[in-house]
């Protein structure tokens, strides 16, 4: 099985899938979109039949606008059509093309998530190899606590409290991100404090378990013991022979973590500390019903999700011969 | 470091290997609770023998006393649900209490019965089969008892429990008292009227905080018991019945997984309403992929063991295969993934009820602490009472969780000798 | 909060907002409480200020660097003929005036248009002022400009720009040009109140030449031709504005700011009416909008004084209020935040009954609500009509639910008195036809804690009356999708199909919390589709027992202002009797200021008209 020729139809039949898979996703998507009532035109319709005008006029006329005059299948039809050619089209609320608005918005997205990932992993791993190896003792408990700490607090309200604490009373911090402040600056970094600390606890544990597990599993494996026999400290151990082989499918938790502090944790803090970033940007689109950019900021996540596993896939049959393409037999 | 507790589990290491039971059909759960690779790690002492619980193959046509009862007691509680469903408006109680401070009427709603049917289940399932089995019971307490922080997570959780269960009819529900507004708690100029002060309406933040702790389990324990036996289902049967199904199952759970479930939640809750009842089917049924998977590859490693290769020879059918052998074999991962998925989905409730769409009907910690946010700087105590109660509640789930995976998973081996 | 009912509201609904009274009467709560006790000579001239220095001093005024203001949302449409919503109508505002606004007594006060000529009720003649400058080569704005809009983007077979404010201008004939600088109205009915109408007041146009190719390209078939022209770069980042408003688009950062910097050739310096107040208008030399959606966050930055100007919420004012660096000024509006019994056939029968209206309103205390859940922010309600409104009369008005009308204990009896003999009390609960507790379930939309803690008070008064309430809360669209909308015969969703029997909304429902309608205290004609059977915004199946539609046509018709005022004041009368719905209140608004801005009006219904003038004792943000 593990052939050239069966990796690349493997691989080739797990692309398939992923097309078929969002295709899925954006089709489940639009139908709900299409199901829903759009805010603005019922807000519309309400006022002008307050008014004695004709709601169904006011309807026609937004839905004009949007372009959604044609039938619900034309659209479907319109809207795939320009998902699987990145034509992604304009945004009804901003009036500017969909990849502009994601262009702009995820430079401030990048700028907490990517430092609050890398801090969570440091920690987490850190935490993690040491709660392994330390198991049952008040410092593991202690470190664990911190691991814990980020996952156990509601997000936004950690978030209000540290800037009622360190904005407000202490005034060493920004209370909201301010985009007007120079980019190489202390003032900016100051501003970042906060939602990158928000994000960073929020993501340690899921790390922390990973390290842990990994760690626990690999402490007694055979090459562990060799090492250590060998007269290796338990240092040496520990970060050659424990974390070298745990940090294998790092990348897809990475990713994982990574999508899935974008589009859940990050909205939380966004909105909390006003940054105009991509998981504010993309749950506006869905309380707004903007159809476009919903389903381009759908698309994203899922396609990240995709590459991620087929990513881990791949390296598993690659790295490991005992798995073959179907998962089986680990 | 380790000292003397690394030494107190020695010798547990195989323990496992010996369970049997001579009752029921949970008994081969422990049987191979190890993969070779773990057997092979093991240096301590070499595996005892079984003792094979042969009435599990004998009496496989008839219910054993133990389904028996389960089965009355679950029709039961149905029945008395299509009664109450019949019969009763939404508000009327069906058992009336005159003490406590106010009069408190037992009205269940959809979410309680669900809860009670939960409770019910987890009681069958995990409490009976530990009552029945005194031994794994006690081995499975001893690995957990070394992590003191986890035995002190279970006793504040059985805390949590219990009064989440009788507070709210000794306490009363919580009363709207308009004139009264903020009062602060005791030892920041409240009184011993309102130890923990009042939320803007003047509600009492003790009553709310002990309703909170009802309903925040009923979120936690319900939508998790619709997920895990939702991820029960789906992984056991794609493991154990392999081809074309596992494909298939395992395809709907990827979608089920890259599905962006937050926003799924969002906007079903913000089509469909904050009602706790939906919102609580809405969490289990986008959150069980994960776990479907983690248990398909559990059972998998289990599928081929030889006692299943017996069950099959012996005639048996796939399903009561998978009911009497798969499932209990992997019970130790469900029970794991389950502990952990309660917190996560606590704190899923309390977001959806900062941005908007809690249930306005209903008590929970969630909405509580969202209501509150937007006063922390002038009343910080309606917020954050609650919330340290949601805190301490969540982090003794995760403590608990973990916990449990390194007691029960054997591929964690927690005891390696030094 | 992150409301995912973003607050909506038309251009018709954001001037309304900031119409008039006759005079005001809310209660101002700046800090000196000069001004507290409003207004009632009616004579708008007397100016408010909420802080120490003179106003009047002119070399007072020095233009500070910044004005700075959190708004919760994003707008979405920068166009002045597609805004439909108040975040999209604030941001054209500083870039474009208008052509007139109306004052603290609800009077003209000119902006672009200087003065107007009333010819007789059926003729108004408006004149531009002659400073006005179209930006880029449009050259000056004049009389041309208004009558090619009417003729090319109001008076046209189809709707080709998707102009939503077209119903305004149903009743006008003509409009055309005088001379250079005036242009005369010509209305189908005789209408003594046209200039308060929201045809022409805050009415802002696109200059003829930017639009004619569009139009040109509309005519030769382009039918996206509209949408072009709305969604140009040109509209989008002002550059047609010249001298019209008073600021320049600087940019526009999404979901984050919007920046405009002072305009030095603003055509309102220092002319009348009040050139001292806009002598040097505006008084910062940049205004910048900030987008922060969670309350708490915006409140933390006005608190510590990152901000100049915010909206308060009601139930937070109190604390501002005690804070001396900060001035709160609280306006009344025209909108009157209700409960409405449902009387079609999917509410709770004998909600029909008008006495069992009047039960339910009199158990709810509105005291209770405006003192304890709004803090004082709001004015108990007991018609459609503000009390300030030149429509309403006292005599006429039967009051619930306030002070002595508040009787539950009547309530109960009236209850047991209308109800059939299917109903009964047992005890303390109202027993319904089939020996159940009688359950009433109660919608309100998503968003501010107060919809949800006066939500709980209702059930919590209804519950004294022995009746079990359940509570739905949800987005307003989904509101009214759900419980507000019916499907007519041709499929179309509507707010009233028909018959009150046949038509109902996809989902059960009793009361309907929370949502808040205009009055409109100048032209209470406005509501005649709200209160008449056909009416199209009666989704609540009121069918009145007076002849309300003749009643309404003959006020409407009444050519004297007194004739008007006594039929409105008789509508007004039945309709408390009737309790088509409990009027609750009438909600305000608060601002919060920083004590430095200076205002140059007094606390009224318009609040804000003037607020290009306000200006700051000392640099705000430095």
């Amino acid at each position: 099985m593990s052939t050239k020729s069966g990796m690349t139809r493997y691989v080739g039949w797990r692309l398939l899938w992923a097309v078929v898979a969002t295709w899925f996703v954006l089709t489940v998507t639009f139908g709900i979109l299409s199901a829903s009532p759009n805010p603005e035109t019922s807000q519309a319709a309400w006022e002008a039949a307050q008014s004695g005008g004709d709601p169904t006029e006011t309807r026609a006329i937004l839905e004009q606008r949007r372009g959604e005059g044609s039938s619900l299948s034309e659209q479907y039809v319109d809207y795939m059509v320009s998902m699987a050619t990145f034509d992604w089209g304009e945004s009804f609320t901003y009036n500017e093309p969909v990849t502009a608005v994601i262009a702009d918005a995820w430079v401030y997205s990048a700028m907490t998530v990517i430092p609050a990932t890398v801090l969570a992993v440091v920690l987490g791993f850190a935490i993690g190899l040491y709660s392994a190896t330390h198991q049952y003792t008040k410092t593991d408990y202690a470190a664990t606590f911190v691991a814990f700490f980020g996952i156990s607090i509601p997000n936004f309200w950690f978030a209000i409290v540290l800037i009622l604490v360190f904005g407000e009373l202490l005034g060493l911090t920004p209370i909201s991100y301010d985009s007007e402040v120079p980019f190489w600056s202390l003032a900016h970094l100051s501003s970042l404090i906060l939602p990158i600390t928000v994000l960073a606890t929020a993501a340690i544990a899921s790390e922390m378990r990973y390290a842990r597990a990994e760690a626990l599993e690999y402490v007694g494996a055979a090459w562990v013991k060799t090492a250590r026999s060998k007269g290796l400290s338990e240092l040496q151990v520990t970060v050659r022979h424990v974390f070298r082989p745990a940090m294998v499918p790092l990348i897809t938790i990475l990713i994982a973590d990574f999508v899935g502090i974008i589009f859940a944790t990050a909205y939380v803090v966004e909105v909390i500390f006003g940054i105009p970033g991509l998981g504010y940007v993309s749950y506006q689109a869905l309380v707004r019903m903007d159809t476009p950019l919903v389903l381009a900021t759908t698309l994203i996540p899922v396609f990240l999700t995709i590459v991620a596993n087929l990513c881990q896939d791949v390296a598993y049959t690659m790295l490991d011969p005992r798995i073959d393409y179907e998962g089986r037999s680990r | 470091m380790i000292g003397g507790r690394g030494g107190a589990g020695t010798g547990s290491g195989s323990e496992n290997e010996g369970e049997a039971d001579g009752e029921s059909g949970v008994g081969t759960a422990t049987a191979t609770g190890t993969d070779t690779s773990t057997l092979t790690a093991t240096d301590t002492d070499g595996p005892t023998f079984d003792t094979v619980d042969w009435t599990a193959y004998e009496d496989r046509r008839r219910l054993t006393r133990r389904e028996l009862a389960t089965a009355c007691s679950l029709c039961l509680y149905v029945v008395l649900w299509a009664y109450d469903f019949s019969t009763r408006s939404s508000h009327e109680p069906l058992f009336g209490f005159g003490f406590g401070l106010s009069g408190v009427g037992l009205t269940p709603t959809n979410v309680d019965w669900l809860f009670g049917l939960t409770l019910l289940v987890g009681f069958w399932g995990v409490v009976v089969p530990l009552w029945a089995n005194p031994r794994l019971t006690r081995y499975y307490w001893r690995r957990i008892r070394r992590n003191t922080v986890a035995v002190a997570s279970l006793v504040f959780l059985a805390i949590v429990f219990v009064l989440g269960l009788v507070g709210p009819f000794v306490l009363g529900y919580p009363q709207a008292q308009w004139e009264l507004g903020h009062v602060p708690p005791v030892g920041f100029g409240g009184t011993w009227a309102h130890p923990f002060g009042t939320t803007r309406n003047g509600e009492d933040l003790l009553a709310i905080t002990v309703v909170g702790m009802r309903v925040s389990m009923q979120v936690g324990l319900v939508a998790t018991a619709i997920s895990i036996g939702l991820s029960t289902v789906v992984g056991t049967t794609a493991a154990f019945v392999g081809g074309r199904i596992d494909d298939v199952l395992m395809r709907v759970v990827d979608l089920v997984m890259t599905f962006p479930s937050f926003f799924l939640v969002l906007f079903l809750v913000y089509v469909y309403g904050g009602n706790l009842f939906v919102l609580i089917l809405i969490l289990a049924v986008t959150t069980w992929g994960g776990q479907a998977r983690l248990i398909r590859s559990e059972a998998l490693q289990r599928s081929t063991a030889t006692y299943i290769t017996a069950a099959e020879a012996a005639g048996a059918s796939r399903w009561s295969i998978i009911r009497r052998h798969v499932v209990p074999n992997v019970s130790n991962t469900i029970i794991t993934a389950a502990t952990l998925s309660i917190p996560v989905l606590i704190l899923y409730e309390a977001v959806v009820a900062f941005l908007g769409f809690g249930d306005p009907a209903v008590w929970s910690w969630g909405r509580i602490i969202a209501d509150g946010q937007s006063e922390l700087a002038t009343a910080w105590w309606v917020s954050t009472i609650p919330g340290l109660f949601l805190f301490l509640t969540v982090l003794a789930f995760n403590f608990l969780g973990d916990a449990l995976r390194d007691a029960l998973d054997p591929r964690h081996e927690v005891d390696r000798p030094r | 909060m992150p409301s995912a009912g973003p607050s909506f509201l038309s251009r018709r609904a954001v001037l309304a907002a900031t119409s008039g009274g006759i005079a005001a009467i809310a209660g101002c709560t700046t800090d000196d409480g000069s001004g507290a006790n409003g207004n009632e000579n009616g004579n708008g001239t007397e100016t408010e200020t909420g802080t120490d220095p003179d106003p009047t001093e002119q070399h007072d005024r020095e233009i500070q660097t910044e004005w700075i203001q959190a708004v919760p949302m994003e707008a979405s449409n920068l166009s002045p003929y597609w805004v439909n919503d108040y975040a999209s109508s604030l941001r054209i505002g500083l870039h474009l005036d208008g052509a007139y606004t109306l004052d603290e007594n609800g009077d003209f006060y000119s902006l672009w248009v200087d003065d107007y000529e009333n010819r007789g009720n059926d003729t108004y003649a408006f004149t531009l002022r002659d400073s006005l400058e179209w930006g880029g080569d449009y050259g000056a704005m004049t009389a041309d400009d208004w009558v090619w809009f009417y003729h090319n983007v109001i008076d046209t077979d189809e709707n080709w720009v998707g102009y939503l404010g077209r119903d305004d201008w149903r009743n006008v004939e003509s409009v055309d040009a005088e001379d250079r600088h005036t242009f005369v109205v010509e209305l189908e009915q005789s209408d003594p109140l046209f200039v308060k109408r929201p045809t022409m007041w805050g009415t802002s146009i696109l200059p003829r030449a930017l639009t004619e190719p569009y139009y040109q390209d509309w005519q030769d078939g382009d039918d996206g031709a509209g949408e072009a022209l709305n969604t140009a770069d040109e509209v989008l980042e002002f550059r047609y504005a010249g001298n019209l408003g008073p600021y320049e688009f600087e940019r526009r950062d999404l979901e984050d700011r919007y920046v405009g910097t002072r305009n030095d050739d603003y055509y309102r310096q220092g002319t009348e009416p009040d050139a001292d107040d806009w002598a040097d208008a505006p008084y910062f030399d940049r205004y910048v909008i900030r987008v922060l959606p969670t309350q708490s966050t915006r409140l933390s930055e006005f608190r510590s004084g990152g901000l100049t100007y915010t909206e308060l919420p009601a139930d937070q004012a109190q604390s501002f209020e005690d804070d001396d660096d900060i001035t709160v000024v609280s306006t009344p509006t025209p909108f009157n935040r209700i409960t409405v019994y449902n009387q079609r056939a999917n509410g709770w029968e004998p909600l029909r009954n008008r006495r069992v209206r009047q039960a339910l309103s009199m158990a709810i205390d509105k005291r209770t609500v405006v003192d304890h859940i709004f803090d004082g922010n709001a004015e108990t309600a007991h018609t459609f009509q503000p009390t300030y409104s030149e429509f309403y009369d006292d005599s006429h008005v039967t009051p619930f639910g306030d002070g002595e009308s508040y009787d539950p204990e009547q309530a109960r009896s009236l209850l047991a008195e209308e109800l059939s003999g299917e109903y009964g009390y047992d005890g303390d609960t109202l027993l319904g036809p089939e020996g159940t507790q009688v359950q009433l379930d109660l919608v309100y939309q998503t968003g501010e804690t107060v919809y949800e803690d006066t939500g709980r008070y209702i059930a919590d008064a209804l519950d004294e009356l022995g009746i079990a309430v359940d509570q739905r809360a949800t987005p307003a669209d989904v509101l009214f999708e759900r419980y507000a909308e019916q499907e007519d015969d041709s499929g179309n969703a509507v707010f009233n199909a028909g018959d009150r029997d046949e038509y109902t909304s996809s989902d059960d429902w009793d009361l309907m919390w929370s949502i808040s309608l205009n009055t409109f205290p100048y032209s209470p004609g406005s509501n005649a589709p709200v209160f008449t059977q056909g009416g199209s915004f009666n989704f609540f199946g009121y069918v009145p027992e007076d002849d309300l539609e003749g009643l309404f046509s003959d006020a409407m018709s009444a050519d004297d202002l007194e004739t008007q005022q006594d039929r409105f004041a008789e509508i007004f009368g039945i309709l408390s009797r009737d309790q088509p719905f409990n009027f609750m209140l009438f909600d305000n608004r608060v601002h919060g200021y920083q004590r430095e801005v200076v205002h140059t009006e007094s606390v009224s219904p318009s609040w804000g008209y003037k607020n290009q003038t306000f200006w700051a004792t000392e640099g705000l943000h430095d």
